[in-house]
C-alpha cells in the first residue's frame, strides 16, 4: 500500500493521468448454486444446528491451525493454500471474500503458533526473553495491521473525494425521471433542475419514464430533447429499472421521481466515490424508494433539515450483471451486496452545514456503507477506538522488530532459532496471503498480471528515486535541523518530529544491521544463508523507512502545490473601465471564489470579465456573479462554458516541476523504467543519428 | 546615486505617468526622501502628478544649468516624499542653450548624479522627451538602468525598430546596462491590444524583462486629481503593476 500511495502522489506531482483502474473482470462466484442450496437447506431451521455447526467449524479451524507438519509437509500445505487463494481471488462475491480472509487467517495463525512453539531459543537467557519479546511485538503489529485494514476497508464514514480536474475525464451519467403521478409542471421543473446541473452537457442524457403513457409528457420530453421511456409489456415492478438500464449508455444511472431534485452536491460526491471505488454499485439518499432502511443511529449523521429528495445513483454495469429475474427494484441493494459489491447511503453532513458561508457544490457530504445496523455501527466505532489505543504502542513494537537484525548480525544473538528454509515455509505463506487479502478488500476488480507487475515495478522505481532524493537532500536538511526535530519531538504536539525521530532510529538501526551483515558475509562466517536473509530484511527496512520519508516529502510538496494553485492573482474588470486586483481562493474550480481588497459594487447575476495571472501569461475569462459577500469582500463567480477548458489548461501550465527535484533524478519519464540521464542521452543520440542520416541522404 | 532613465521613441505613450508612479512605488520600497525625479521634458508634465503646478517663470534645471547654477537648486520637495527636479519655465533661447549644453557637455547628467547637495537621494528617475534628443543621449550615457515605455498598439509596434537601435547604440558604448520594457495600457479583451502585446513580448522576451501595465480609467482620473495611481485607486490593477515594476527596478539596482 505504501508503494501504491507513493506512486499515486508521484503521478499527482507530475500531473500524469492515473491509469484506468479495472483491467480484468472477475468471474462469477464458482459455488453459487451449491452455496444457495446450502444456505436454503431446511436443516438450519432446527434448534441448535447453527450453534453446533459454528462449534464444529471453530474446532476444524483450530485443528488446521494447530496441525503439526514436517518441513516438507508445511511447504506443501502452504502451496495448496496459496493455489486455493489465487483461484478464489479470480472470483467475486461475499463468500469468496470470506474464504480468502479465512485462508489468510490460517496462514498467519500457523506462522505465529510455529513462531511461539519452535523458534524461541530454549533456556532462560537473554536470547529467550528477546525472542519472546520479538514474537509478541510481531503479533501486536499484525493485529494492528489487521485493525488498520478493517478500518480502511469498512470505514464508518468515507472521506470526500474530488472529481478529476479535467472534465473530459468525468463519467457519462444518465438520468431517469420517473413521472408516476406527478403533474406536468412538476416533471418540467424536475427536467429543468437536471439540465441546470453543473455537468458537461455531452456527458449527460435524460430519460423520462412515464408510467401512465401520457401524451403531454411525451410531448414535453420531445420538446426538452429527452428520451421517452414507456412501460414494457409485462409492466412489472422493476419495469422502469430494466427500461432505463437498456436505454441508457452511461457509466452511471441516476434515478429520481418527478417531484424530487438531484442536488449538485449529491451528483459530484456520489460520482467521485463511485468513480474511484469500483466496488461501490449503488449510492442513494436516505429517503429513496430502493434504499434499505437506515438505522436511526446512522441516520443522525445526516442533516435532517436537508430536503434533497430521494435520489439514487447506480453503476449500470453492476445492474446489467444481475440476472434479469433478480434485477428488481425491491431488494436491489441486498442483491448487490450478495454479489460482493458495496452499497452506500449518501447525504449532507449533519455537522458543519450551519457554518457554510455559501451553499454550494463542495459542501460536506457523508457516505455510510451498508449494512448499516446499530451493531455494525458500534462495532466499527469499537475498531476505531481500539486502533487509536493500540497506535500508542506501535513505535515500541516497530523498534523491537527493527532491532532483531541488529541483534542477530551486530551482536550475534540468536533471537530466531530456526533454519532459513523453515522460516521461509511459514513466513512466505503468511506474507503472500496477507497481500492477497489486502488487495481483495481494497479493490473489487482484478488487475491483469502484467498490469500489476508494471505498477509494482514502477512504484519500486519511484520509491528508489525518491529514497535517493531523501538521502541526498532530506537527510542533509535533517542533520541541519536536528535541534528543531528534537524540540518538536519533545513537545506533545510534535507528531511530525516524533515520527521523524522514530523513522531515523529505524533506518539507523537497520542500516547498522546491513553493514554488520555485509561484514559477516565478507568474512565468510558460518550460517551465511540466514545472514543473507537478515541483510535483505534489514535492507528492506531501510528502504521502507526512506520511502516513508519520501511519502511525507511528496505530501508536503502536494500541500505546497495545492496552496500555490488555489491562490492565483487575478484582475476583475469593473464598470466604467476600472479594474480591481484580487486573488482566487479555489482555482481551478469552475465556481471560482475571489478575495477582493475592496467592495467591487457588483450585483448578483452581473456578467464580469476576469483576467487570471495578469502579471505573467494573462488569460481573459467571462463569468457571472453567483454569490456576493461584500462584508467579507468575497465573490463567487461561475466561469462560462467556453472558457472552462482554458482555465484547466492554465492550471496545468501552473504545475511546474518543483524546485527541489535534482536534475539527475528522472522526472515524469520514470514510468519507462529508465534513468532520466540515460533517457536523455538516448534521445540526444537518436536526434544526432537522424540528422546524420538526413545529411548522408542529402549528400 | 543610481539613475533610472525612462525613454521612448514615441510621444503619448504614458512615459511621464510611468516615471511618476514608478517613483512613488520606489519611495515605498526605499523610504521617504530616497527617490527623486528629474524632468528632462520641456512639456513640464511631471509635476502635475505630484500636485505641483508650474508657476510662471519658475526656475528649473534648464535655467539653472544655463545660468551656471547646480540643477539641484531647483529641487522641490513634494508631499509624497519624492524630490522633484522640474524642467522649469524656459524661453525658447534658454531651451536651445540648454540642449546645446547637453550636447557639448555629455557628462552633465553624470555630474548631477554625483553632486547632490542637501539630499539623501539614492535613486533618481529621469523623464525624457520622446524621440532622439540631447536629453535621450544624456540618459543613454549615464543611466544605471533604462526603462523603455511602449503602448500596446500598432504605432508603438512600428517604432520598436527605433527603440532597438537606441538600445544597441547604448549597449555598444556601455555594455551590460539592464533594460526593462514596459508595455503600457494593455487591455487583452481588445484583439489588437492582445495581439500587439503578444508580438512585443515574443520579441522582447529574449532581449530583456518586461512588465505589463493594464489599461484603467483610474490612471487618467489620478492625473486629473493630481495624485498618483496608488493613492487614487490603490486596489486597481495598474497600482499593482507599478508596484511590480518598482520591485523589478529595485531588484535590478540592488544587484
Amino acid at each position: 500500500m505504501m508503494l501504491e500511495r507513493l506512486l499515486w502522489l508521484w503521478r499527482d506531482r507530475w500531473g500524469l493521468a492515473t491509469p484506468a483502474v479495472p483491467t480484468v473482470a472477475l468471474t462469477k462466484p464458482p459455488a453459487r448454486p451449491v452455496g444457495q442450496r446450502l444456505a436454503r437447506w431446511s436443516v438450519w431451521d432446527l434448534p441448535g444446528v447453527p450453534l453446533l455447526s459454528m462449534l464444529i467449524a471453530s474446532l476444524l479451524l483450530l485443528a488446521v491451525i494447530g496441525l503439526e507438519l514436517s518441513l516438507a509437509g508445511q511447504a506443501w500445505f502452504a502451496a495448496a493454500l496459496l493455489v486455493t487463494a489465487i483461484y478464489l481471488s479470480r472470483h467475486r462475491g461475499f463468500m469468496a471474500n470470506v474464504m480468502i480472509l479465512v485462508l489468510s487467517f490460517i496462514a498467519t495463525a500457523r506462522y505465529f503458533v510455529w513462531r511461539f512453539e519452535a523458534t524461541i531459543p530454549r533456556g532462560l537467557g537473554v536470547e529467550h526473553w528477546i525472542g519472546w519479546l520479538e514474537c509478541v511485538a510481531e503479533l501486536f503489529l499484525c493485529l494492528w495491521v489487521a485493525l488498520l485494514l478493517l478500518r480502511a476497508a469498512w470505514p464508518l464514514e468515507h472521506p470526500q473525494r474530488a472529481m478529476p480536474s479535467i472534465r473530459q475525464e468525468w463519467p457519462m451519467v444518465d438520468f431517469v425521471l420517473r413521472c408516476g403521478e406527478c403533474s406536468l409542471s412538476e416533471v418540467e421543473q424536475g427536467l429543468r433542475s437536471i439540465l441546470e446541473l453543473d455537468w458537461p452537457a455531452e456527458k449527460t442524457h435524460v430519460f423520462v419514464y412515464d408510467d401512465a403513457e401520457r401524451a403531454d409528457v411525451r410531448e414535453l420530453a420531445r420538446r426538452w430533447g429527452c428520451g421517452y421511456l414507456a412501460p414494457t409489456a409485462d409492466r412489472g415492478h422493476e419495469d422502469w429499472l430494466i427500461a432505463a438500464a437498456s436505454a441508457s449508455r452511461g457509466a452511471f444511472l441516476v434515478t429520481l421521481d418527478g417531484h424530487d431534485r438531484c442536488a449538485p452536491g449529491f451528483l459530484r460526491a456520489a460520482s467521485a466515490w463511485m468513480l474511484f471505488d469500483m466496488a461501490l454499485a449503488l449510492t442513494h439518499t436516505p429517503g429513496h424508494a430502493i434504499a434499505p432502511t437506515l438505522h436511526p443511529r446512522l441516520q443522525s449523521r445526516f442533516d435532517s433539515r436537508w430536503q434533497g429528495g430521494g435520489v439514487a445513483m447506480i453503476r449500470r454495469a453492476a445492474l446489467l450483471d444481475l440476472e434479469s429475474a433478480e434485477r428488481r427494484a425491491e431488494g436491489l441493494a441486498e442483491r448487490l451486496l450478495d454479489e460482493g459489491l458495496a452499497v452506500a447511503c449518501v447525504g449532507r453532513s449533519s455537522r458543519g452545514s450551519a457554518a457554510e458561508r455559501l451553499p454550494a457544490e463542495d459542501e460536506a457530504w457523508v457516505r455510510i456503507d451498508h449494512p448499516g445496523g446499530d451493531k455494525a455501527g458500534v462495532f466499527r466505532d469499537g475498531v476505531q477506538g481500539l486502533w487509536r489505543t493500540l497506535g500508542i504502542f506501535i513505535p515500541v513494537a516497530g523498534l523491537i522488530v527493527a532491532a532483531v537484525p541488529v541483534l542477530e548480525l551486530l551482536f550475534r544473538l540468536n533471537v530466531i532459532d530456526t533454519s532459513l528454509v523453515a522460516l521461509a515455509a511459514y513466513l512466505v505463506s503468511h506474507v503472500v496471503h496477507g497481500y492477497i487479502a489486502v488487495r481483495r478488500l481494497r479493490v473489487s476488480h482484478r488487475d491483469s498480471f502484467w498490469h500489476e507487475l508494471r505498477e509494482n515495478g514502477a512504484a519500486v522505481h519511484v520509491a528508489l528515486a525518491s529514497a535517493g532524493l531523501v538521502l541526498r537532500t532530506g537527510l542533509r536538511r535533517l542533520v541541519r535541523a536536528v535541534p528543531d526535530v528534537l524540540r518538536q519531538a519533545l513537545r506533545p504536539s510534535g507528531e511530525e518530529g516524533r515520527q521523524a525521530c522514530l523513522r531515523t532510529a529505524w533506518i539507523g538501526l537497520n542500516g547498522l544491521a546491513v553493514l554488520a551483515g555485509l561484514w559477516h558475509l565478507w568474512g565468510a562466517a558460518a550460517g551465511w544463508p540466514l545472514v543473507a536473509f537478515f541483510v535483505v530484511w534489514a535492507g528492506f527496512q531501510v528502504f521502507h523507512g526512506l520511502a516513508m520519508f519520501a511519502i511525507d516529502w511528496e505530501q508536503r510538496f502536494r500541500r505546497w502545490s495545492d496552496q500555490r494553485h488555489l491562490h492565483v492573482p487575478a484582475m476583475l474588470t469593473l464598470a466604467r473601465g476600472k479594474t480591481m486586483a484580487c486573488e482566487t481562493t479555489n482555482f481551478p474550480q469552475r465556481n471560482l471564489e475571489l478575495t477582493l481588497p475592496d467592495d467591487p459594487r457588483l450585483e448578483r447575476g452581473q456578467r464580469v470579465r476576469l483576467a487570471l495571472l495578469p502579471d505573467v501569461s494573462e488569460s481573459m475569462l467571462n463569468a457571472q456573479v453567483m454569490e456576493l459577500d461584500p462584508r467579507a469582500r468575497q465573490v463567487r463567480l461561475r466561469i462560462d462554458d467556453q472558457f472552462e477548458q482554458r482555465c484547466v489548461e492554465l492550471a496545468r501550465q501552473l504545475r511546474r516541476p518543483p524546485p527541489d527535484w535534482p536534475a539527475w533524478l528522472p522526472g515524469p519519464q520514470i514510468l519507462w523504467w529508465i534513468p532520466g540521464r540515460v533517457q536523455r542521452t538516448v534521445q540526444r543520440t537518436a536526434r544526432r543519428l537522424r540528422s546524420w542520416w538526413a545529411w548522408i541522404a542529402r549528400v | 546615486m543610481k539613475l533610472v532613465g525612462v525613454i521612448s521613441p514615441k510621444g503619448g505613450v504614458g512615459k511621464t505617468t510611468v516615471v511618476a508612479n514608478l517613483a512613488g512605488s520606489l519611495t515605498r520600497l526605499a523610504g521617504v526622501g530616497q527617490v527623486s525625479v528629474l524632468d528632462l521634458d520641456p512639456q513640464n508634465g511631471l509635476g502635475w502628478h505630484f500636485g505641483q503646478v508650474l508657476e510662471l517663470d519658475q526656475t528649473g534645471v534648464c535655467r539653472a544649468s544655463v545660468t551656471g547654477r547646480s540643477p539641484w537648486s531647483a529641487r522641490v520637495e513634494t508631499q509624497l516624499g519624492v524630490d522633484y527636479l522640474p524642467y522649469g519655465w524656459a524661453a525658447e533661447s534658454e531651451r536651445e542653450a540648454f540642449e546645446q549644453l547637453l550636447t557639448s557637455d555629455i557628462d552633465w547628467l553624470g555630474r548631477l548624479a554625483t553632486e547632490r547637495p542637501d539630499t539623501d537621494t539614492e535613486v533618481c528617475v529621469v523623464d525624457t522627451a520622446p524621440g532622439d534628443s540631447a536629453y535621450l543621449r544624456q540618459v543613454l550615457h549615464h543611466a544605471d538602468m533604462v526603462v523603455t515605455v511602449l503602448l500596446s498598439d500598432g504605432g508603438s509596434y512600428a517604432t520598436m525598430t527605433d527603440l532597438e537601435q537606441y538600445l544597441s547604440d547604448m549597449l555598444v558604448v556601455r555594455p551590460g546596462v539592464p533594460v526593462l520594457q514596459v508595455i503600457n495600457q494593455v487591455d487583452r479583451s481588445e484583439r489588437l491590444s492582445r495581439d500587439v502585446t503578444a508580438a512585443m513580448t515574443a520579441s522582447l522576451e529574449e532581449a530583456s524583462a518586461y512588465v505589463v501595465v493594464h489599461r484603467d480609467e483610474a490612471v487618467a482620473e489620478a492625473l486629473a486629481c493630481q495624485s498618483l495611481v496608488a493613492q487614487h485607486a490603490p486596489h486597481g490593477q495598474p497600482s499593482q503593476d507599478f508596484d511590480r515594476l518598482a520591485a523589478a527596478v529595485w531588484r535590478q539596482l540592488a544587484s
